[in-house]
């Protein structure tokens, strides 16, 4: 159990670098796997941690930018203390970092999830959990709940499925309108 | 617990309820309505609490707060309802902005307009106590949706409100049987909304209004939805009996850009988009009236009814006309006067023997004297003038005659660039402090005149605005009421007309005076310029127009805002600029 409000202001605090360019050639930018595997090391509290339990360079390379970057800033969501020496957890974060992440970075721009409260929070509680964890004070159907509201993905899904419907409420709408100014023309003379 | 005693309780909270906002908020005491009958005298109905923006007032009505069971929540519903007069919608221009935004954005349901805003109004407030300053709103909610009838819009609007905070669903949605993830991905949405724009709260009215579209567009389900939230409809009149509200003739520039659904940047849907861009009162060039940037006048009227429906017709109608002729008043033309000065007795002197015997005053040198000895007991009268001012300018009295027949457009439905023409003439003349007097003839049939000469613009843009439809064309013989015989202040003749007035000129008359004789002879009787303001075209009638211009009438054409603006700016040029006229002795 962890106190949802502390990891959403510690989310909300992400450095600036943090969502800097992920190209490792580049001057400035930074080293997503480096990153990572510092992460790694903190979380599972083993500095000598293996290669083969830190997600693989070349999957890493093989995402998109938005993606890399989205992973960079949940490396300093996980530097939060409540998850350090916590090995268990890697096997979520490794989730949330790979399968997670690079899903929403489809819909979500980087910067929304320190600036969108709704994203901030979804972020926190997607992370919580790809990682077995209940925010405090809430049962895990409250939490699943409070999840699903937040769900970027839930919610695309559900517009796009009613989007055809709309289409055809905006077409009654225009046909509407269209038919108001023609009264409104045929009463009114010709000017 | 009675009415009574609830009152007492509720006024103790009063002060604090206050304060949540500002400590320097004032604003008066509630009016408390002990009986439900009370509060519809106050004209409260429906809910339990309302706002009225034009006297700054809150009515609270102590019954029906006994009947839900809320009078725990006087706090609550007294900084909600304080919120309203300090927050959103705040003052009765703001309202109107709010309201013409959300109009913008629904086609077709306009009559909705208010409850929308009412709403949204709602929510912005709500949101701000419950999350900034710690008032639990909710548990108001959970009381007083006891016993509600169900609606989507209802389930939508209950459902964002545990989205925004943080509540376990069904809180607030109880065991409503329209939940569905349609609703929870929309009041995902609005939840979003109500948070990004609780500051710029304005900016974010059409987002608002597109989310709640699809829940308010059939009849039947806008009925249901009222009905469940009838309860909380407490600023839907909060602009009654406030006056007309300047600058809403105008498009508003961000309710366009603001009309645009949340679902579709949601999805990333851009660029062509289906929902018409131009909305409504908008037609298809854009805008109507100068730079096509104006609200078509019975769109305006509409939007100003909503605000407040006991607004007189006609006094929007001259008020959108006076908004949009107002940047394009012209210098109007005056002529200079030297005028008499007139001779007035100031007191007698001494008559002597070279002085005319005729100017001896007999009664005063009687009064002197009973005896009449020449050059000693004879007095004159002595004049003095009375002023001693060289010249003076005087504005031109104005005569605008309007064709008001079936061929000229009602200027209450569509904007009538002739009837502009008249209002910037009309006013401007008005500002200069000349005196007008307004036409509209639509002949054979009937006409409409001012009383002579007035100095009142509520009169003459009334006259210039309204709307005959009958006859063909103006009726000539209308000039001879005011130039049937040559006038003492001169006046400028302005008829505004279609080409029609050519079928008039050449009409046959029972009198034997033709209607060219009379155009012609007002004219001259009128002393100053006479002007033809046609809708028409200037390859049309040129025999015809070639005869006025002879007689000494100018001819413009306005059909456009080009023509129109060139119209204004040449009437005073030519009559300002170049023509000021020395009239010595007249006066």
């Amino acid at each position: 159990m962890v106190d949802l409000y502390s990891l959403l202001s510690h989310l909300r605090s992400c450095p600036e670098v943090f969502f800097a360019g992920t190209s490792q050639f580049q001057h400035g930018s930074i080293h997503t796997y480096a990153l990572v595997a510092d992460c790694f090391r903190l979380v599972s509290g083993d500095l000598l941690l293996e290669e083969n339990a830190i997600p693989d360079k070349e999957i890493l390379s093989k995402l998109e930018e938005k993606s890399r970057t989205a992973i960079q800033v949940s490396c300093w969501f996980f530097s939060y203390e409540a998850f350090h020496r916590q090995p268990g957890l890697l096997a979520g974060i490794t989730t949330f970092m790979l399968r997670k992440l690079p899903e929403l970075a489809d819909y979500v721009d980087t910067g929304q999830w320190i600036e969108d409260e709704d994203r901030n929070e979804e972020f926190v509680r997607a992370a919580l959990d790809c990682c077995g964890i209940l925010p405090d004070g809430e049962s895990e159907i409250e939490a699943a709940d409070r999840l699903d509201a937040l769900s970027t993905i839930k919610r695309q899904q559900v517009l796009k499925e009613s989007s055809d419907a709309f289409e055809r409420m905006v077409e009654i709408r225009r046909k509407m309108a269209e038919q108001k100014a023609r009264e409104a023309a045929n009463v009114y003379g010709r000017e | 617990m009675t009415a009574e005693i609830l009152k007492q309780n509720w006024q103790s909270k009063w002060d604090k309820a206050r304060t949540t906002w500002s400590p320097f908020v004032k604003l008066r005491e509630p009016v408390w309505c002990l009986s439900s009958s009370e509060a519809r005298k106050e004209g409260l109905t429906g809910s339990f609490a309302m706002i009225r923006l034009s006297d700054h007032r809150i009515v609270i009505d102590l019954e029906e707060v006994l009947k839900l069971d809320v009078g725990g929540c006087a706090l609550q519903v007294l900084a909600h309802e304080i919120g309203h007069h300090i927050y959103t919608p705040a003052n009765l221009h703001d309202n109107a902005i709010l309201l013409s935004r959300i109009q913008w954005g629904l086609a077709g349901i306009e009559n909705r307009t208010a409850f929308v805003a009412n709403i949204y109004s709602d929510f912005l407030i709500n949101d701000m106590l419950q999350r900034s300053k710690g008032l639990d709103m909710a548990v108001v909610y959970q009381k007083v949706n006891k016993g509600i009838e169900f609606s989507k819009l209802w389930t939508l609007l209950m459902r964002t409100y545990e989205y925004l905070w943080r509540l376990s669903r069904g809180m607030l949605t109880g065991s409503s049987h329209f939940q569905s993830p349609s609703i929870d991905a929309d009041a995902s949405l609005l939840a979003s909304l109500i948070r990004s724009y609780s500051r710029n709260w304005l900016d974010g009215a059409g987002r608002f209004t597109a989310l709640l579209f699809p829940y308010i567009l059939e009849d039947e389900e806008y009925q249901k939805a009222r009905l469940s939230m009838l309860i909380y409809l407490d600023a839907e009149a909060a602009g009654l009996n406030g006056s007309i509200i300047a600058g809403i003739t105008e498009i508003d520039d961000e309710a366009v850009k603001g009309n645009v659904d949340p679902r579709r940047e949601a999805l990333g849907i851009r660029g062509e988009d289906k929902i018409p861009a131009n909305g409504i009162g908008i037609s298809e060039r854009g805008g109507t009236g100068p730079q096509q940037r104006y609200l078509e006048p019975g769109v305006y009227i509409d939007l100003l009814r909503k605000i407040n429906p006991v607004l007189d017709e006609q006094e929007l109608l001259n008020n959108y006309y006076r908004e949009i002729a107002l940047p394009h008043l012209v210098d109007f033309p005056v002529e200079q006067i030297n005028p008499v000065s007139y001779n007035l007795p100031e007191g007698t002197g001494n008559w002597d023997f070279g002085d005319s015997p005729d100017e001896i005053d007999w009664l005063e040198s009687a009064v002197q004297s009973p005896e009449f000895i020449p050059g000693y007991s004879t007095v004159k009268r002595v004049y003095g003038p009375d002023n001693d001012s060289s010249s003076v300018s005087s504005p031109l009295n104005v005569y605008i005659g309007v064709d008001c027949s079936g061929s000229m457009g009602n200027p209450r439905f569509t904007f009538s660039w002739p009837v502009l023409a008249a209002a910037i003439i009309g006013l401007s003349a008005l500002r200069a402090g000349a005196k007008v007097m307004a036409c509209l003839s639509g002949e054979p049939g009937s006409f409409l005149e001012s009383e002579g000469y007035s100095t009142s613009e509520k009169e003459v843009l009334t006259v210039l605005t309204s709307y005959l439809g009958t006859g063909y064309a103006y009726g000539i013989p209308r000039l001879k009421t005011p130039f049937g015989f040559p006038v003492k202040d001169k006046s400028h003749v302005i008829v505004v007309t279609d080409d029609d007035i050519f079928s008039m000129l050449s009409a046959e008359t029972k009198t034997g005076e033709s209607n060219w004789d009379i155009i012609e002879q007002s004219l001259k009787n009128a002393g100053g310029h006479g002007t033809l303001v046609l809708h028409s075209r200037p390859d049309w009638h040129r025999n015809e127009v070639k005869r006025l211009v002879q007689m000494g009438w100018e001819i413009y054409y306005v059909t456009n805002e080009k023509e129109l603006l060139d119209f204004a700016r040449s009437f005073s040029a030519a009559n300002y600029h170049s023509k000021q006229i020395k009239n010595q002795g007249h006066g």
